[in-house]
């Protein structure tokens, strides 16, 4: 019994696979009728639906899908071709296999699923009628006048139709019934031979194909996953204590040994944290149904176009933005695409577009949601949340557009006319903001009124475990994750620094590139009650960006950075919005990570002191030297001055000649030797996580030359990034050896490298030898 | 008649007790990390076997003096709210208190002990008090 339970749940879902396939391709068939590909696709997959009913002996489920099954061969043959009718029905032929699978998963058993008049509506398709000849049946029986007005195409308000239908199906099979046995049974019986014998092998390659994949693939439950992922943190973890352990007490045995489990830890990790990744296109493709749905709904044509599904992102991120996204572009349809008509007048294409873009950028995974259609009125919605009484007239005077344009994920607000079956009820974009920002993630909405409305997503690619920065504050250590970070400052106000501190209405702002950064103390949030930061003191300085501001998060001080496994919040401090999780350091003890929206909002930084960050005067910018950004081999990036840079090189593998050990390559008439940078500086453990590539594997290095005026040297990088002007307060202290400090770029920590002890490292005499 | 365990545990002169199943285990000499900011009787959290654990102060729930505090250890249970940790002066063991001793809460205890349990179970020469951890839990957040 357990064993059949477990047979039936594979093939409900590797049915449910299937009908996600045969949902796209009947949408893909309704834009391109003639796409002969598709209605394969369908035919093949329902037919393996029905194959299988046929083995557990679902005769109900066979039923219904053998009629489909009729009407789809058909369509392949080209006897008949596809209406939208055909196309509903066939979507709803779907929906109710879905009903099965529901019944079946739960009772192993298929009895109870209400298939309503299904087959009876496919078979009038089959025979190239339209369903209005089942309309007039009933109407001849009933003279109902709701029946008729209940149309099969509005799917939304099927379950009203569904008791409407299942009277009429008695009635109307009295009807049907005589001509059906004569004209169906001939055509079908002999169009079996001539259909089977051609799917038949491509069924019989498909099911080759699936075989060798399933020897490669096997299902994992996810709670499996989940647990191998916390089982994994916590190894990472013991690692790290062993490895510290180790490091300060040598030993001949153990050193190596734990070397290897550092090695070994990380690149379980690394393989881990791959399983747990998955594409997009497992939310995009239930889009093409939902928008079909939708917009006939709402009587607009509607098309989609989606980008960047193959766009990987964590399990259990891509599972808790699927609502929002859905809600966004039910959104986009209702509201946002207008009908053909006033598309017509706006002189717009009558077809309306939603545009749906994935794609990594910062650490994160964007995904943009643009529609063309009318845009949001700022101040139709300023008014609206005024009479709504969510904010004063006196806020509203002082709204700029994308501050009005916030207001549309309060609670409460809806632009909507008129609540629509689709959307419109009031519950909206304010619950989307909140599932996205649950996540770490933001949303964002710009508009154009008459052009569209964009909304853009930012989504952290993973959950479980973030690159962040330690910091300190009243003895306590606090982790910000490095996807918050843009820079690290340190200024003196009681020195030289002075200018750049200043107090505007009691607020602090500090003067950052000609803009006044906002500064928030850390102590003075956590700790209201203590003492205020003298403001005389150094400041060391974190700038964060929480939603679309920035501001200076001034600390007791900085510590490393470090790869964090995140831990949920304890619910007994899930309140306590400046907290965004737990972790544990790598001294086993427990940590808070600081939430930046939460501080921001908790330090009741004002809009006003917000705005109050305008243009300052350019020439107090003291002007850097300018560096090149490489990236090393273990992806860590790494800079030093350009100035020490006499050219950049790619050379391909098989130029480079390995002697001794030693890498040289023929350089301008002299031999030149290649030293790897990554492997001058000693392995560093927050860089675990990383996979370290393999310099033999590489078709090209990319060299930096360094050259003492007489001889020259190749740096083999991993990449070279950019230059950038060196920003000379946001040092911090030396990561490892060959290093002079670290500092943050773009929101990565970038180490800056001693290069010329680095090289005196490889070659001892280099500088003598001029 | 039915008997039930109770794991008991001292705060000042008061014994406690929880249902023995709710207790996941007993530890002591934790390194604690502050939670700023949330409720006083929070004492901060530890780390359990890479578990974080929130730990709530009964001393401080109760209003008893923290000075007088001369041991402590460290209750570790489970919750629906998850898993969190009692911190009490000292463990007296396991009992078992049978339906006959049950007494709804009255003057026996203090004011403030009596808004956190359930009941009392009047034992031969000591008074063991039933802990609500619902009520402990809602304090806390």
């Amino acid at each position: 019994m357990n064993e059949m339970h477990e047979i039936l749940l594979e093939f409900s879902a590797e049915t449910r696979e299937n009908l996600l396939e045969v949902e796209q391709a009947l949408v893909q068939l309704e834009d391109d009728p003639s796409d002969v590909e598709q209605i394969t696709i369908i035919f093949r997959a329902i037919h393996t639906v029905k194959g299988t009913c046929g083995f557990f002996g679902f005769d109900a489920l066979e039923r219904v899908t053998h009629v489909g099954e009729n009407l789809l061969s058909a369509l392949r043959d080209g006897a008949l071709s596809l209406t939208k009718e055909m196309t509903s029905t066939l979507l709803e032929l779907v929906d109710v296999i879905r009903r099965f699978m529901d019944r079946i998963e739960e009772t192993d058993s298929e009895a109870g699923v209400d298939i309503n008049n299904l087959p009876e509506r496919l078979e009038i398709l089959r025979q190239g009628k339209p369903l209005s000849v089942l309309r007039q049946a009933e109407t001849v029986e009933l003279e109902d006048d709701e029946v008729i007005e209940a149309k099969p195409e509005v799917v939304e308000a099927k379950s009203e139709v569904i008791e409407a239908k299942s009277e009429v199906v008695e009635a109307e099979a009295e009807i049907a019934e005589p001509p059906r046995p004569a004209p169906q049974r001939p055509p079908s019986a002999p169009s079996a031979p001539r259909v089977e014998p051609e799917p038949a092998p491509e069924h019989g390659e498909k099911k080759a194909a699936r075989v060798k994949a399933d020897a490669e693939s096997v299902r994992v439950t996810t709670h499996l996953l989940d647990q191998l992922v916390t089982l994994v943190g916590e190894l990472v973890l013991t690692r790290n204590q062993i490895v510290q352990r180790v490091e300060a007490h040598p030993d001949q045995v153990l050193t190596p040994a734990s070397q290897r489990l550092n090695l070994i830890a990380s690149e379980l990790q690394e393989a881990v944290m791959k399983t747990r990744m998955q594409p997009l296109s497992t939310v995009f493709n239930r889009f093409p149904r939902l928008v079909r749905d939708v917009a006939q709904a709402c009587d607009k044509q509607v098309q989609l176009e989606v980008k960047g599904g193959e766009t990987e992102l964590d399990r259990t991120l891509i599972e808790a933005i699927k609502d929002p996204l859905t809600h966004i572009l039910r959104n986009a349809i209702d509201h946002g695409v207008e009908d053909t008509k006033r598309r017509a007048a706006a002189g717009k294409p009558e077809v309306g577009r939603v545009l749906v873009t994935a794609y990594h950028k910062g650490g994160f995974v964007n995904i943009d949601i643009a529609d063309d259609g009318g845009g949001i009125d700022a101040r139709r919605l300023k008014e609206k949340a005024l009479s709504a009484g969510l904010i004063t007239g006196d806020q509203l005077a002082r709204f700029s557009e994308r501050e009005a344009f916030a207001l549309i994920f309060l609670p409460g607000l809806s632009t909507a006319g008129a609540v629509t079956n689709v959307s419109g009820r009031g519950v909206g974009m304010d619950v989307v903001r909140s599932k996205v920002e649950a996540i770490g993630g933001t949303v964002e909405l710009t508009s154009t009124l008459g052009e569209g409305t964009t909304i853009k997503l930012k989504i952290p690619l993973t959950l479980a475990i973030v690159p962040a920065l330690m910091i300190r504050c009243d003895g306590e250590r606090y982790a910000i994750p490095q996807s918050n970070l843009q820079e690290l400052l340190r200024f003196d106000p009681s020195d030289k620094d002075k200018q750049r501190l200043e107090n505007i209405g009691g607020a602090w702002y500090h003067r950052l590139r000609g803009q006044l950064l906002p500064l928030v103390y850390l102590r003075h949030v956590l700790h209201p009650d203590q003492p205020r930061v003298d403001q005389s003191q150094v400041h060391q300085v974190v700038v964060l960006q929480a939603g679309e501001q920035n501001y200076g998060l001034v600390v007791d001080g900085v510590q490393d950075s470090q790869e964090i496994v995140v831990k949920p919040l304890d619910s007994l401090l899930q309140k306590l919005s400046i907290y965004g999780g737990t972790m544990i350091t790598g001294d086993g003890r427990a940590a808070l990570i600081l939430d930046p929206v939460g501080i921001a909002n908790q330090a009741a930084l004002s809009a006003k002191q917000v705005r109050v960050t305008r243009q300052v005067d350019e020439a107090s910018v003291t002007k850097g030297q300018i560096l090149l950004l490489v990236g090393s081999m273990t992806k860590g990036r790494m800079a030093f001055p350009l100035s020490m840079v006499s050219r950049l090189e790619e050379f391909e593998r098989d130029k480079v000649e390995v002697v001794g050990g030693r890498r040289s390559v023929e350089y301008r008439g002299e031999i030149m030797q290649l030293v790897n940078l990554s492997e001058l500086l000693p392995e560093r453990r927050t860089h675990h996580r990383h996979g370290v590539i393999d310099v033999d594997s590489l078709e090209r290095l990319s060299v930096v030359v360094h050259s003492n005026g007489a001889r020259n040297i190749g740096l083999i990088v991993g990449q070279i990034i950019d230059t950038v002007e060196e920003d000379t307060r946001t040092r911090g202290r030396p990561s490892r050896d060959g290093v002079a400090y670290t500092f943050v770029q773009d929101g990565h920590i970038t180490e800056f490298l001693s290069l010329q002890s680095l090289v005196e490292k490889a070659e001892p005499d280099f500088y003598e030898a001029q | 008649m039915s008997e039930k365990q109770l794991c008991a545990f001292w705060v000042g002169d008061y014994l406690f007790g929880i249902e023995v199943n709710a207790v996941q285990e007993v530890v002591r000499g934790q390194i604690e990390t502050r939670v700023p900011l949330s409720s006083h009787v929070i004492r901060g959290l530890i780390n359990l076997r890479g578990q974080v654990v929130t730990v709530v102060d009964m001393r401080r729930c109760l209003r008893f003096s923290e000075d007088e505090r001369q041991q402590s250890v460290y209750v570790v249970l489970l919750h629906d709210s998850g898993t969190l940790s009692l911190y009490v002066d000292k463990m007296m063991g396991v009992l078992k208190v049978s339906d006959e001793q049950w007494e709804k809460p009255a003057e026996q205890a203090n004011q403030v002990a009596q808004t956190f349990i359930r009941g009392v179970y009047k034992l031969s020469n000591q008074l063991l008090f039933l802990l609500d951890l619902d009520k402990v839990v809602r304090a806390a957040s």
